[in-house]
């Protein structure tokens, strides 16, 4: 079968990839294997929408809303299945109950999103019993499932998915004895930690680790160390919220850098014709930004597909000093974008800081905080980018 | 004297809330939405709130809820215990009004959820 634009996965990123590029004209065909929204149907909580529709909602009426766009596309068709092979010609292999089925696309939209990390990639000594469960399948088991999960719990992380988990264990019924972050400080927004943990005085311990698990069929207990100190607190539930990581599967034949695909301004890989944009570009806070992201890549699959690659200039943006990410990374000569930095550590009131090759600072822009755990967005112009820039942030005096 | 990070916007200025038998006075913040925030957060900080409920004879187990508009934070979890006792029947419908007054509060649903076949 044939289509101009084919949409990896179907969740906040792959939705709005595949009603921009019908906006724009183009045959879609999204594949998904689960639910349409991905893993904001598990999120029951108001947090989504300011951006994208002027209105605070909950991740369900988030999603709704874009599935409801969905059928304004006569040309825009949803596929029910698990895409198993990728190769460079454009050519997927789609597999469901009905049968294999192969699409010859002109162009690609990969939003395979992120997979949580589980315990059994961290550094936790002790016995794996039953009772520990990732930040995400703990909201699909109480939002999704309806199931009482635990009586007491540790939340080990306080990035978003830790924290939002410990509202909703919270909410459910369930004692969460506190949230461990390995870092000196928590890895959300202040504005986040303070409606999920301070809210209902749920203790966070900084600079604290998880090191045994014990129990024999059921958690029993954890021992924590913090600043050198071992407590032992008892709990039948531990929910895991170590990050996620993008899930990359399907396209060995696109080149990486450190931080994964390194993408232009209008989420192309460096394989023409590859696009890829949400959490399996970089796994971010936020299904708004998402959409976003999903947005501008659908519009230019939608593009590509009609006129081919157009060889555009581009520069590069490299992470300097205490800016670890920057994307995108190729900025398209001539046209503004958003840029997206994340810092290795909280700056309140910092600006992006530009430097040329020989480390001398050419412009300043904007006064924003930043935070680990999320990353801050910045808009450039074509006259900020107009050669290879080192990007890194700075204190406002 | 009380110490609030703001979350009126990103940029997270540390504000300073204090009160004397007359007024509230607020340090730390940048703008006015900073003032109404630690204001709003010190006498009594309001926030919608989400729940899963019970569904009887539907396809989910749980539906989906929130509070109608921001509520009380002291209601919330008050609210969430009372929840656990309770159910509702399907079909539900996304916006549907579940319980018009649940402390004081409207709670509407924010899914649907279909009718179970009863062939068994
Ligand atoms: S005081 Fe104003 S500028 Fe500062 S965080 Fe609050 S809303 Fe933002």
């Amino acid at each position: 079968m044939r289509t101009d634009v084919l949409v990896i996965g179907g969740g906040a990123a792959g939705l709005a990839a595949a009603v921009s590029a019908a906006k724009s004209g183009a045959d879609v065909t999204l594949v998904e294997s689960g639910a349409l929204g991905g893993t904001l149907t598990r999120r029951i909580d108001e947090s989504f929408g300011t951006q994208t529709f002027g209105k605070l909602m909950t991740g369900r009426e988030y999603v709704r809303r874009y599935t409801d766009m969905l059928s304004a596309y006569p040309r825009l068709r949803v596929i029910k299945g698990v895409v198993t092979a990728l190769s460079a010609d454009k050519t997927a292999e789609v597999v469901n109950p009905k049968g294999c089925f192969e699409y010859k696309a002109k162009a690609v939209v990969l939003a395979t999103g992120s997979r949580e990390r589980s315990v059994g990639m961290l550094d936790v000594g002790g016995t794996h019993p039953a009772g520990i469960m990732t930040a995400g399948a703990a909201l699909k088991a109480m939002n999704v499932d309806g199931k009482r999960i635990g009586t007491r719990a540790v939340v080990l992380g306080s990035g978003e998915s830790g924290v939002i988990a410990t509202r909703r264990l919270t909410l459910e019924g369930v004692k969460v004895e506190c949230v461990t972050e390995r870092m000196p400080y928590p890895a959300v927004s202040p504005d986040i930690k303070v409606y999920c943990l301070d809210d209902y005085r749920i203790p966070l311990l900084l600079s604290a680790e998880v090191k045994e698990i014990r129990g024999d069929r059921r958690v029993r207990e954890v021992v924590l160390s913090q600043n050198g100190e071992e407590k032992t607190v008892r709990c039948d539930l531990l929910v895991i919220a170590a990050g996620r990581m993008p899930l990359n599967a399907l396209y060995g034949f696109i080149k990486r850098g450190a931080g994964g695909p390194e993408t232009d301004s209008h989420c192309m890989t460096s394989a023409a014709g590859f696009f890829i944009c949400g959490n399996a570009l970089r796994v971010r806070a936020g299904a708004d930004n998402v959409s976003e992201e999903g947005e501008t890549a659908g519009r230019y699959a939608a593009e590509y597909a009609a006129n081919g690659a157009a060889a555009k200039k581009a520069f590069w943006l490299t992470p300097s000093g205490n800016v670890t990410e920057v994307c995108p990374r190729r900025f398209i000569a001539g046209e503004g974008c958003y840029v997206s930095v994340r810092t290795s550590r909280p700056i309140r009131n910092g600006s992006l800081v530009l430097m040329n090759d020989v480390g001398e600072i050419v412009a300043r822009i904007g006064k924003k905080s930043f935070f680990p755990g999320d990353e801050t967005t910045f808009y450039l112009t074509a006259d900020d980018v107009n050669r290879n820039l080192y990007v890194g942030a700075e204190e406002c005096l | 004297m009380k110490e609030i990070i703001c979350a009126a916007c990103n940029k997270g200025c540390r504000l300073s809330v204090d009160s004397d038998l007359y007024e509230v006075s607020v340090s730390g913040n940048e703008c006015a939405l900073g003032r109404d925030y630690a204001v709003s957060e010190y006498t009594n900080p309001v926030r919608t709130a989400t729940f899963n409920v019970r569904v009887r004879g539907g396809t989910a187990a749980v539906v989906s809820a929130k509070t109608d508009r921001p509520v009380s934070l002291a209601k919330i979890l008050p609210a969430s215990r009372l929840l656990k006792k309770l159910y509702v029947d399907a079909p539900i419908s996304e916006g549907q009004v579940l319980f018009s007054s649940l402390l004081g509060e409207k709670i509407i649903a924010t899914s649907s959820v279909e009718k179970a076949d009863n062939n068994e």
